[in-house]
């Protein structure tokens, strides 16, 4: 079975890289062969942060540079991102997953299903919590909506409950999943949810 | 129907049921009981892994070769009692009608800006719904003023 390929997308600064961080920690403890493709604008920071992190061999994080917007390397252009899990897949034929990162972008953001099999799209208390009743595509049409950040809800005037039965109303009833993730909290959920709905195992 | 030893995997595409020699057999299971569909959208057909339920309640996740498709009728599944069978449903469509050349190159630009899927008619563009139509009028309320078309069909 190949791996599967999951977009990781969302604002600046939301935590998509500290999500990836948390989760690799429980993907190793469930057996899950994992590797990770980052995509920044012009450098490797988000790459180069994962491998400093040593949660996973240095070679098993890729970078893509995506040189522009960054929602053209995940959608409209694959190419790149493609390219570099078939590399990926071909020097590492055990693996289940690959996290594909986008970098930060707007709430239009959205994954080609010719580059993922399912995707997350992550935001954070911090961002407002009018964020899920704008409805961006972000929002809407992701396989998963993670809301990070949620214990700083008291310390930016947001009622997080609300926060969350907004997003899920908006949503039509698809996964939301709250976390924190500098703290670990809810990242076994994420990771549960993605062992049912697209790893199998 | 959920196996407690986990969904049932699909890692393949047999063929299709159109072809000839799958029409026979899967036509006999039919009348058996043994012929299960998956209804997939079209908006996830290009998908490679998804979990999924048959229409008979089985929980099955499916897990292609990148190489392959979910097409309408493939055959996912056969052991000579059961076979699983792929329906793509066809995602609402909107059609638009530019007024002139200068008209369809404004529109088109513009659905494009949205990254809207569309497929190219005689003089006319569809716009493929992934959502309520309400939600894609709403977005070309704006360009009327910029250029003349028409949304056949329109409520």
């Amino acid at each position: 079975m190949t791996a599967a390929r999951v977009g990781i997308g969302g604002p600046v600064g939301s935590g998509k890289t500290a999500l990836i961080e948390a989760m690799l920690g429980v993907l190793a403890e469930t057996g899950i062969e994992t590797a990770v493709i980052t995509n920044d604008l012009v450098t490797d920071e988000d790459a180069e942060r994962l491998r400093k992190g040593g949660k996973l061999a240095p070679d098993r994080v890729r970078a893509v540079q995506a040189g522009a917007c960054p929602h053209t390397v995940i959608r409209e252009d694959p190419t790149l991102n493609m390219a570099a899990a078939d590399r990926l897949e071909a020097d590492y034929p055990g693996l289940d997953l690959i996290l594909l990162e986008s970098g930060g972008d707007n709430l239009a953001s959205t994954f080609s299903p010719n580059l993922v099999d399912y995707w997350i799209f992550v935001i954070d208390v911090a961002g407002g919590d009018d964020i899920p009743r704008k409805k961006g595509p972000g929002i809407l049409q992701a396989n998963l909506l993670v809301i990070n950040k949620a214990d700083l809800a008291p310390h930016v005037g947001v009622d997080f409950p609300r926060m969350l039965a907004e997003a899920t109303e908006v949503r039509g009833g698809s996964a939301v999943l709250p976390t924190v993730c500098r703290k670990g909290e809810g990242v076994v959920e994420v990771v549960e949810h993605l062992r049912r709905e697209v790893l199998f195992k | 129907m959920k196996d407690v030893d986990g969904p049932m995997m699909l890692e393949t595409v047999l063929g299709l049921a159109s072809d000839r020699e799958w029409h026979d057999r899967l036509h006999a299971l039919e009348h058996e009981g043994g012929l299960e569909t998956i209804a997939i959208p079209e908006a996830d057909a290009a998908r490679k892994r998804m979990r999924v339920t048959t229409d008979r309640g089985r929980d099955c996740a499916i897990a292609l070769p990148r190489e392959q498709t979910l097409t309408d009728g493939a055959v996912l599944f056969h052991d000579g009692r059961l076979a699983i069978v792929v329906r793509i449903d066809g995602a609402a469509r909107m059609r638009l009608k530019p007024a002139s050349v200068d008209d369809a190159l404004r529109l088109g630009h513009w659905c494009g800006n949205l990254h809207w899927k569309v497929v190219f008619g005689d003089g006319v563009m569809d716009v493929v719904l992934d959502g309520p139509r309400e939600r894609y009028e709403a977005r070309l309320v704006d360009l009327h003023e910029l250029a003349s078309f028409e949304i056949l069909g329109a409520k």
